[in-house]
C-alpha cells in the first residue's frame, strides 16, 4: 500500500504533464494564437505535529495527500480572446472518519468509552464531509473583446476600483485566493488632453471552490434562479454524506459553504495629463446569510467613493486622497448599523536621493465586503472578501487584531535616503489610535475604554555594489500596542500592555560567479500578547539560505524555530527548482513549515503547521 | 509516454479500490453511561439550526457567583437540565457559549457576558458556558476554569469540557461559538462564530416574543 501511495503522485504527475497546444491559424484573416498552461501541485502532508488531546480539528489535517490541476487555454484573434481554466483535485489518501475516532477515544481514555467514540466519530464525519472530495470545476471562463476605447467581458473578469476599498477582486497568490466577478464587464475610454473612462460590472462573485492547504471545498445550494443556474453550472455542490444530510436550506446543510454573493458596480473617471478623477461604487447582494456577524448577515452593503489623484503636483511630489462611505443594511427585525466612513490619502515626495511616502486613514465602521461563507462549516475561507481597505501599514504586517481597521485612525512615514552612491537608510514611523481591537465594536464607539494605541518604527540600511549584484538590507524594528483600560492576563494579573514586537529583517545576496549567487534571507521576532494567545512572550522566526544557478535553477534550506508553548520549536525544510526551458518550471519542496498567519494587505489567513512534501509542475505553450 | 503515464494512473486507481475500514473495538459500541434523561427529545438531532443539540454532560458550577467554585462543589450539568417543554423550569431560552484561554474574543465576550446574562436572567435567559481549552490549546482543567470564574466573575453555569464535546457544532478553532437554543424543544434557533454584537439583539428579540406568547 506504501508502495501504491509513493507510485499514484507520480503517474498523476505524469500524466498531467503532457498538454498540448494548437496549431495556430486565422479566423477571419486575423491570426489565432493559442496559449494553453497546466499546472499541477502534487502533495502528501504527513503528521504535521499539531495534534490536541480530543480535538478532531487538529486531526483531521494530518497524512493526506492529493493531486491538484489547473488547466488554462487562451485562444485570441485580434480584440477578441477566449478563455478557459479548468480545476480539479483528487486525493489520494485522506483521513477516515472511525479511525480518527478510534486514535482520539484511545488517545484520551474516557471514561464513558462508547459516549466519547460516538461524538466523535460524528464530528469526525461532519468534518470530512466537506473536506478531501474529489471536483473538476470550470474555475474560470470569459470572452473579451479589448481594443483603445471599449473593452468587454463576458464570464469571469477582475477588478479593482479606486483603492480597493470600493472592489477589489483578484488574485491573490500568497493567500492561495482568486476571485472574480462572474457576469458582464464593460470598459469605455475616451482619448485626448481630457479622458473620460467609464467602468460597469455586474455578476455573481466566484472565489476558488477548493482550498489546497486543508482540502476544504465551498459546496453551493441547488440554483435558485437563471443567473445562478448558468454562473454556477459545474461548479462544486453541496453534497449528503452520512453524517451530513442535505435539508434544501443552506443554512441547515452542512456541507453548503457558500451561498453566492452578487455585485454591481461602476466607475467614472475623468483624467487630464498630470490629475485623475474617480467616483466608484459598488452595491453587494447577498441571498440568505450562512454566518450571522454583522457583515456577513447584511442583505445589502452599498459602498462609494470619491478619489483624486496628482500625479506630480509639485516635481517630486504625488498625491492621492479618497473618502468613501458604506451602509449595510439587515432585515427588519435584525439590528440598524449606522453607516460608516472612511478617509484614506498618502502623498510620495521624491527629490533627489529621498524618497518619502506619508499614507494616512481615518476609517468608522469601514468594513471588509466578506464573502457569504458560512464560518462554522469552512473556516478556511474566513478571509474572502471583495475589497481590501488600505492598511497603511507594511504589506505583510500581522499584527492587526480583531477589527482595527474597521475603526481606527492614523498615519505611517516611510523614509528612504540615500547617503551616497549604494548607501542607503531606510525607516518608518506610524502611530495609530484603535477602536476595535482589544475589543469587539461593531458600533465603531469612540470611548477611551475602547482605545489601543498602536506604536511602530523601524530603521535599517541598504547597502548596493555599483553592479547592483549584491545586496544588504537589515531592518530592525518594533510594534507597541496599548490598551487605555486594564487587560486582563490569563493568570489573573492585569495589564495595558496589548501586544509588543521587536524584530529583525534582513536579506543578503552575493554573486560567487557570473552564473551562481548566494542569498539570505531572514526574519526573527519576538513577541508578547497579553490577552489571549500562549499565555507568555515567543520567538519565532526563519531562516533561508538560497543559491541560484544561471537565473534557471535555485535551491533553498530552510530554518523555522517557534518557541510558543505547545508547539514543535523547530523547522526544516527544501526547496528546489528549475526551469529546462522558459516555459517549463519544477519545484519541490520538502519538509517543516511553521503554522502562521499570514497577511496581504490586511486580509489575513491562518495556516496550520505543515510537513511534508509538495511537487510543483508548470507548463506553459 | 502519455499512455505509459495513463494506465499507471488507471493502474493505481484500480489497486486502490477496496475497504480499509478500520475494526471498531466492541467495548466502543456498547451503551453509554453518559447523560441519561428518558424525557429529552430523540428525534430530530442535528448541529445546524433546526436540529435538536444533543444532550450532553459536563462537569463545571451551576451558580459559581453563589456556591463557591471549589472541587468539593462540583457537579454533573447536562443540556437536560434545561429542556423545559412545559415551561415549568422557567427557562426561556438557552444560550450555549464556548470559550478557550488562548481566544482573544472569548476573553472579549467574557467581560459583558455576566452582566448581560444578570440582566437578561428575569426574562428567562440561561447562559451555560463551556471551557476547552487552556492557553497552550491543551484540554482546559478544573483549575482553568476557576480562575476563568473568578478573573470574569462569572455568574451563570460554567463548565469544563476537556472532551471538546461541542466541536461538532463548529470548529475549536474559530471560538466563541455562541447557539441559542429553544428550551421548549432543545432545537438550535442560531449558531454565531465569534464574538459578534448580532447576537444580543436577537436574543432580545426572542425573549420579547416568548415572553409576548405567555
Amino acid at each position: 500500500m506504501r508502495g501504491l501511495l509513493a507510485a499514484l503522485p507520480l503517474s498523476a504527475a505524469l500524466v498531467s504533464a503532457h498538454a498540448f497546444a494548437l496549431e495556430p491559424g486565422s479566423v477571419a484573416g486575423q491570426p489565432v494564437r493559442v496559449d494553453v498552461s497546466e499546472s499541477s501541485s502534487v502533495y502528501y502532508n504527513f503528521d504535521n505535529r499539531d495534534s490536541k488531546r480530543s480535538q478532531v480539528a487538529t486531526r483531521v489535517n494530518d497524512d493526506f495527500g492529493l493531486v491538484y490541476n489547473r488547466l488554462s487555454v487562451q485562444g485570441t484573434a485580434g480584440s477578441l480572446s477566449v478563455g478557459v481554466r479548468v480545476d480539479n483535485v483528487w486525493f489520494y489518501a485522506s483521513p477516515n472518519a472511525t479511525q480518527l475516532a478510534l486514535d482520539l477515544t484511545r488517545d484520551a481514555a474516557p471514561a464513558d468509552e462508547p459516549g466519547y467514540f460516538r461524538n466523535k466519530l460524528s464530528e469526525a464525519g461532519i468534518e470530512l464531509s466537506n473536506r478531501f472530495i474529489a471536483w473538476m470545476y470550470p474555475s474560470k471562463y470569459y470572452l473579451t473583446y479589448s481594443s483603445p476605447v471599449l473593452e468587454a467581458t463576458l464570464g469571469d473578469a477582475s477588478a479593482q476600483l479606486g483603492r480597493g476599498i470600493v472592489l477589489s477582486v483578484r488574485k491573490r497568490d500568497e493567500l492561495g485566493s482568486d476571485t472574480t466577478i462572474r457576469g458582464a464587464r464593460v470598459s469605455v475610454s475616451t482619448r485626448g488632453p481630457l479622458r473620460l473612462k467609464l467602468t460597469a460590472l455586474g455578476g455573481e462573485l466566484n472565489p476558488l471552490r477548493i482550498d489546497e492547504a486543508s482540502g476544504r471545498y465551498l459546496g453551493v445550494p441547488a440554483s435558485h434562479d437563471a443567473l445562478s443556474s448558468i454562473s454556477e453550472a459545474g461548479m462544486p455542490r453541496a453534497i449528503r454524506t452520512d453524517f451530513a444530510p442535505l435539508t434544501g436550506d443552506c443554512q441547515t446543510s452542512a456541507t453548503c459553504g457558500y451561498a453566492p454573493d452578487r455585485i454591481a458596480a461602476g466607475q467614472v473617471e475623468l483624467a487630464g495629463e498630470r490629475w485623475k478623477l474617480g467616483t466608484q461604487g459598488s452595491a453587494l447582494f447577498r441571498a440568505t446569510p450562512l454566518s450571522e456577524d454583522l457583515v456577513r448577515s447584511a442583505e445589502r452593503i452599498l459602498t462609494l467613493s470619491q478619489s483624486v489623484e496628482f500625479a506630480r503636483l509639485l516635481p517630486e511630489l504625488s498625491v492621492y486622497g479618497e473618502v468613501a462611505f458604506q451602509q449595510l443594511s439587515h432585515h427588519a427585525d435584525a439590528p440598524r448599523a449606522d453607516p460608516g466612513y472612511g478617509v484614506y490619502a498618502s502623498a510620495s515626495y521624491t527629490p533627489r536621493d529621498v524618497a518619502l511616502t506619508l499614507e494616512g486613514r481615518h476609517y468608522r465602521r469601514l468594513f471588509p465586503l466578506s464573502a457569504n461563507v458560512k464560518l462554522a462549516r469552512a473556516r478556511e475561507f474566513s478571509s474572502l472578501s471583495y475589497n481590501q481597505v488600505p492598511t497603511t501599514e507594511l504589506e505583510d504586517n500581522d499584527t492587526e487584531y480583531e477589527g482595527m481597521n474597521t475603526c481606527v485612525s492614523g498615519a505611517r512615514l516611510r523614509g528612504d535616503f540615500s547617503l551616497r552612491r549604494g548607501v542607503r537608510a531606510l525607516g518608518s514611523a506610524a502611530h495609530y489610535l484603535t477602536y476595535a481591537e482589544s475589543g469587539s465594536n461593531e458600533a465603531c464607539r469612540i470611548a477611551t475604554e475602547q482605545l489601543n494605541r498602536v506604536y511602530d518604527v523601524s530603521s535599517g540600511f541598504a547597502l548596493d555594489s555599483s553592479d547592483r549584484q549584491r545586496h544588504l538590507e537589515v531592518v530592525l524594528g518594533g510594534r507597541i500596542d496599548s490598551a487605555e483600560r486594564e487587560l486582563q492576563l490569563a493568570h489573573g494579573s492585569r495589564s495595558h500592555l496589548f501586544y509588543s514586537e521587536a524584530y529583525l529583517r534582513h536579506q543578503l545576496e552575493l554573486p560567487i560567479t557570473s552564473d551562481f549567487s548566494f542569498s539570505l534571507t531572514g526574519r526573527h521576532r519576538r513577541r508578547a500578547q497579553a490577552e489571549g494567545g500562549p499565555g507568555t512572550p515567543w520567538s519565532e522566526g526563519e531562516e533561508v539560505f538560497g543559491v541560484d544557478w544561471a537565473d534557471h535553477s535555485s535551491l533553498g534550506l530552510g530554518a523555522e524555530y517557534d518557541t510558543r508553548p505547545g508547539v514543535p520549536h523547530r523547522y526544516f525544510n527544501v526547496e528546489v527548482s528549475h526551469r529546462p526551458t522558459p516555459s517549463t518550471r519544477v519545484a519541490l519542496f520538502a519538509g517543516q513549515r511553521r503554522g502562521a498567519l499570514r497577511c496581504v494587505g490586511g486580509i489575513c489567513r491562518l495556516y496550520p503547521p505543515f510537513e511534508g512534501v509538495r511537487l510543483d509542475l508548470a507548463l506553459r505553450f | 509516454m502519455r499512455t505509459a503515464g495513463a494506465a499507471l494512473l488507471a493502474g493505481s486507481l484500480a489497486l486502490g479500490c477496496g475497504s480499509n475500514a478500520p475494526e471498531v473495538p466492541k467495548e466502543f459500541l456498547g451503551g453509554s453511561s453518559g447523560c441519561v434523561s428518558p424525557d429529552y427529545p430523540s428525534e430530530g438531532l442535528g448541529r445546524e439550526p433546526g436540529g435538536v443539540v444533543a444532550n450532553l454532560c459536563f462537569v463545571g458550577y451551576r451558580a459559581p457567583d453563589r456556591v463557591a467554585p471549589v472541587a468539593a462543589h462540583r457537579e454533573t450539568i447536562a443540556f437536560s437540565d434545561y429542556y423545559d417543554p412545559a415551561g415549568t423550569k422557567g427557562v426561556s431560552l438557552l444560550l450555549i457559549n464556548t470559550s478557550a484561554v488562548w481566544c482573544t474574543a472569548c476573553i472579549d465576550e467574557h467581560r459583558t457576558l455576566p452582566a448581560q446574562a444578570a440582566e437578561l436572567a428575569p426574562e428567562g435567559l440561561v447562559v451555560l458556558s463551556t471551557l476547552f481549552q487552556d492557553a497552550q490549546q491543551q484540554p482546559a482543567s478544573f483549575e482553568d476554569l476557576e480562575r476563568w470564574i473568578a478573573n470574569f466573575d462569572t455568574n451563570f453555569p460554567m463548565v469544563a469540557d476537556p472532551e471538546l464535546q461541542l466541536e461538532g457544532y463548529a470548529s475549536s478553532d474559530s471560538a466563541p461559538l455562541n447557539m441559542v437554543v429553544d428550551p421548549r424543544d432543545m432545537k438550535i434557533l442560531r449558531k454565531y462564530v465569534g464574538n459578534q454584537a448580532t447576537l444580543w439583539p436577537f436574543i432580545e428579540s426572542e425573549l420579547k416574543a416568548r415572553s409576548a406568547d405567555r
